[in-house]
């Protein structure tokens, strides 16, 4: 079977595959900060106060 | 395919957008307004942030859902123009990343409701999610012709769950409501699967239209809008809404039920004089939303 890094890109491939990965690493750097003040807000909401 | 395209295939990242496209957005919205009305209709106070909570794994659970569906249709979808350009069978996505994805996606959305809510609307969540992926998809959906009549019941949770998140039990009223979108699925995708029978054929998915016929779909889409009507005036019936609410289901299911007559005397046999099948399906859409922001705003009035 034939390696997936044997496969060299083109530079307008190159420029996809960065640009689908930064677009990814954004959208879940913007899930993980929700889910941090999500939990917070939970565990607020549980005990009741401040 | 040479390898070119194979190594083109699997090395390029999926678009996040194509992940979003896996959770049927637009089901989704339909599954997070349900579980919104009986979660409001649920008597009793549930903080607003716990409250956020479970719609938000509810939504996450009918994503992950369809992430599950689209993940184990993917050779089916194929073959429907309808469903052709979903990310899978466009080849936009590997498949194991929509696995890896639905199964995620499945695990948070039970384990934190469980945790942040409570353990009842969990269970039924979990249960929700395994109905619609394993029972539906993979078991019902390619055996039988009734695989929406009971497949229709994973779609039918959401109120359920909803009402559970803020009670932490289950009574009457959210199994009625779970009963309306349970006999409004039957008519509701029929009227899809006449006008769309080719795909389905194609596709060699045994849909009613396509193993029954067509005449007997509109049988069944009209016989079962009876009881469907029934279930929605059931809750005025019971004393559990006002006449608000009641008039407005008298109303809305005698369109439903008009618009199921014109599709139960319609002869056509081909798509493009289906406009009857058509006007219903879309009509059906409204109709749900419609009954249920009203028994959500009737119980917030009755409160």
């Amino acid at each position: 079977m034939t390696l997936p890094t044997e496969h060299i890109y083109t530079p307008e491939e190159t420029r996809l595959i960065r640009q689908r990965q930064a677009a990814r690493s954004k959208i879940l750097a913007v899930l993980l900060v929700g889910m941090c003040m999500l939990f917070f807000g939970i565990t607020v909401a549980k005990i009741g106060y401040w | 395919m040479n390898m070119t395209t194979i190594a083109r295939d699997i090395i390029m990242p999926a678009d996040w957008r194509d992940f979003w496209a896996l959770t049927k957005p637009r089901v989704m919205s339909l599954v997070v307004f349900t579980a919104l009305c009986g979660l409001i209709a649920a008597p009793g106070n549930i903080h607003p942030v716990i409250a956020f909570t479970a719609i938000l794994c509810i939504a996450a659970g009918a994503g992950a859902s369809g992430a599950l569906n689209q993940w184990y249709e993917h050779d089916i979808d194929g073959m429907m123009a309808r469903t052709a350009k979903r990310p899978l069978p466009a080849g936009r996505m590997d498949r194991q990343a929509a696995l890896h994805f639905g199964v995620g996606l499945s695990g948070f959305s039970v384990v934190t409701m469980g945790m942040a809510v409570n353990w009842l609307s969990a269970g039924l969540l979990a249960f929700s999610i395994f109905f619609y992926a394993v029972v539906y998809t993979i078991w019902l959906k390619r055996f039988t012709a009734q695989n929406i009549v009971i497949g229709g019941a994973a779609g039918a949770f959401p109120p359920i769950i909803g009402w559970a998140a803020v009670t932490g039990d289950v009574t009457l009223l959210p199994i009625l409501l779970f009963a309306i979108i349970f006999l409004w699925t039957p008519p509701h995708f029929w009227a899809l699967a006449l006008f769309m029978k080719a795909d389905y054929a194609a596709a060699g998915v045994p849909m009613l239209p396509v193993v029954a016929g067509q005449k007997a779909t509109r049988n069944q889409i009209f016989g079962y809008s009876f009881p469907m009507a029934a279930a929605a005036i059931a809750p005025y019936l019971l004393g559990m809404t006002s006449w608000l609410y009641g008039a407005a289901a008298v109303i809305l299911s005698a369109v439903f039920l008009a618009l199921a007559f014109a599709v139960w005397r319609n002869p056509a046999t081909e798509a493009s004089a289906m406009k009857p099948e058509k006007q219903l399906f879309s009509y059906s859409i409204l109709y749900l939303f419609l009954l249920f922001a009203l028994f959500a705003a009737d119980r917030m009035l009755m409160l």
